[in-house]
């Protein structure tokens, strides 16, 4: 399947001025200041494909919001190739932006001062829509968000959450065939982002638009992503399933057993390495491909009352990503 | 271009309903405005007491140019005076973000997304002071001649929203041109009064490199039947010039645009 999506040896640099502390360190500024550069993006390369779901991680300063800016025609690569739809993003073709949508979670395109329909209606005359797509779209849109009471609401009387809804609708009236997300789920409460996820997990399986969806929280990738592409420093680190993460990135598993009777700690270290104990409750961390064999022995061993088995946190093999540069591949 | 037109009328209709939402700004401006034209009005009558031309051109004539200044002002200050001033820092903090990825013309979503049409007061007040001009004038006004005027006056706002423009995509160079912005507002003023009193260099500076004092003159000019066709076709060729520039210097800027955060 040709790629919608294609990215190659793509580099973003960004220059700045130095700016020392301080009232001499301003004025010294007006004669004499040292120039900087940054690379934001450092060759990355990735392809993706119509309908996909890919989630974009990374810590602040990643080079991820600047990609997808670049991958959107907000910004003008340094050098290298992006290809979106066919077309060259930073060349502005009304023809591509008809077909795509950007929504960021700390940036708004709704005005404040009117009813979020208002700015639907002025989307539709910039986008062209044709009034029964509109209409089709619209309703479709409210009701799946369930904003349907609050479209004739002033924005700045709308809480975040529901901002967020109609920030969305704004974006997908248009059927965009691909939607950048830059943290849509940034700062909203916990039914919210639920609701957010529900809502782009069903747009993407029942419209087959591709998602490029950046964010910090780790469920929004869990749940959502076909693919997680790990960018630090404007580099790629990883792009691959979620599921493929654990089983190479984290060579061991965590056991949470309870006992019936508390024991000596020594004991327990026979089986892996402790980790915490609490009363009769012990965590021990075993290789990956022993985990089997050392839960048998444990529950032959002691008189076990309880025992589960955990994958270690994405965020701390994420974290060990970032630390180590692991570069890796597993499409 | 005309997908862009419909865009065009669609932003004043959306600004207009931002103007309705809060209705007590109409009323202060009204105030405001007839405040600001009578005061001028009483400034010439002062000057014509002590003298009966200026540069050679009579009070009405003064008036009339006055007259054609303020619609010229009205407008820019109706379409697009916010937006250039706000367009810096917007810049700044990474908000044109959004209208770069529309399909419709990027400057137009910058510079006239912004509407005050709460300053549509000032045109009633400035319709009173051509009737005042043309009283002044003790003559009847050929309507012609003033439609071609206000025709001219409103082809004129291309010449200075090319200037703003070319001002304000030094934003992406110079990152803060506030200053420079305001210096174009003020040398408006220029054309406040009949090019005449201007020495010839300034005249000629006026005029053709930076050509603001034609942007009320001309019409004027026009409208009394005194414009030469020279400086007709000349006016139409700097129109198209600095259209032209400005296009392309803007384009030129997008590509240097870095966002924020």
């Amino acid at each position: 399947m040709t790629p919608i999506i294609e990215v190659k040896h793509l580099v973003k640099k960004y220059s700045f001025y130095k700016k020392e502390p301080g009232l001499m360190g301003s004025i010294k500024g007006l004669f004499r200041r040292e120039k900087l550069y940054v690379e934001a993006v450092k060759g990355i390369n990735f392809s993706i494909k119509p309908g996909e779901f890919i989630g974009f991680v990374g810590p602040n300063g990643a080079g991820k919001t600047t990609t997808l800016k670049m991958l959107s025609g907000i910004l003008y690569p340094t050098s290298g190739e992006i290809q979106v739809l066919g077309y060259k993003p930073f060349e502005r073709k009304p023809e591509f932006q008809k077909q795509f949508s950007l929504v960021m979670g700390q940036k708004n395109q709704l005005w404040w001062d009117l009813p979020a329909m208002e700015s639907f209606l002025l989307n539709k005359a910039i986008y062209e829509i044709p009034d029964e797509l509109f209409k089709k779209n619209l309703d479709e849109l409210s009701e799946l968000l369930d904003i349907k009471d609050f479209l004739d609401v002033q924005v700045r009387k709308l809480s975040l959450g529901q901002r967020m809804k109609c920030e969305l609708i704004a974006a997908l009236l248009h059927s965009p065939k691909v939607l950048f997300l830059d943290e849509p789920t940034i700062g909203l409460d916990v039914v919210s982002q639920n609701a957010i996820r529900e809502f782009l997990k069903k747009y993407n399986k029942e419209k087959g638009a591709t998602i490029i969806l950046t964010s910090h929280y780790m469920q929004d990738i869990r749940r959502l992503c076909d693919r997680v592409v790990i960018i630090d420093h404007g580099a790629l680190l990883y792009d691959g399933t979620y599921d493929a993460l654990h089983t190479q990135y984290s060579d061991s598993k965590t056991l949470e057993f309870t006992l019936a009777e508390k024991i000596d700690s020594k004991e327990i270290e026979r089986f892996g390495k402790l980790i915490s104990q609490k009363e009769n409750t012990y965590t021990i961390d075993v290789p990956r491909e022993k985990t089997a064999e050392v839960t048998g022995k444990i529950l032959e061993t002691f008189n076990v009352d309880d025992i589960i088995i955990h994958e270690r946190d994405i965020e701390e093999i994420i974290g060990e990503i970032f630390t180590t540069k692991h570069v890796s591949n597993h499409q | 271009m005309i997908h862009d037109l419909k865009v065009f009328f669609t932003l004043i209709a959306f600004n207009i309903k931002v103007t309705l939402a809060y209705r007590a700004s109409l009323v202060i401006s009204l105030i405001l405005n007839i405040l600001w034209v009578v005061s001028f009005i009483i400034f010439i009558e002062v000057i014509f007491q002590n003298v009966v031309t200026l540069g050679g051109v009579s009070k009405g004539e003064t008036l009339l140019i006055m007259a054609f200044y303020y619609l010229f002002t009205n407008i820019s200050d109706i379409f697009y005076r916010d937006s250039f001033e706000q367009f810096g820092e917007k810049m700044r903090t990474g908000y044109i973000d959004m209208w770069l990825t529309k399909p419709a013309s990027s400057r137009m979503l910058m510079f006239m997304s912004n509407m005050r049409f709460d300053y549509i007061t000032a045109i009633a007040v400035t319709v009173a002071l051509f009737a005042y001009a043309f009283r002044t004038l003790n003559s009847t006004p050929d309507i012609h001649l003033l439609l071609f005027g206000i025709g001219i006056s409103l082809i004129a706002h291309v010449i200075f929203f090319s200037v703003l423009s070319m001002l304000a995509t030094l934003n992406f160079w110079l990152e803060k041109t506030d200053t420079l912005n305001m210096v174009a507002w003020q040398l408006t003023q220029v054309g406040r009064y009949p090019r005449a009193i201007y020495t010839s260099w300034a005249r000629i500076v006026f005029t053709y490199v930076l050509p603001l004092a034609i942007l009320a003159n001309l019409p004027a000019e026009v409208a009394l039947k005194i414009a030469t066709t020279e400086s007709i076709i000349v006016f139409f060729a700097i129109t198209i010039t600095l259209y032209i520039v400005s296009f392309l210097f803007w384009k030129k800027g997008l590509t240097r645009y870095s966002s924020a955060g």
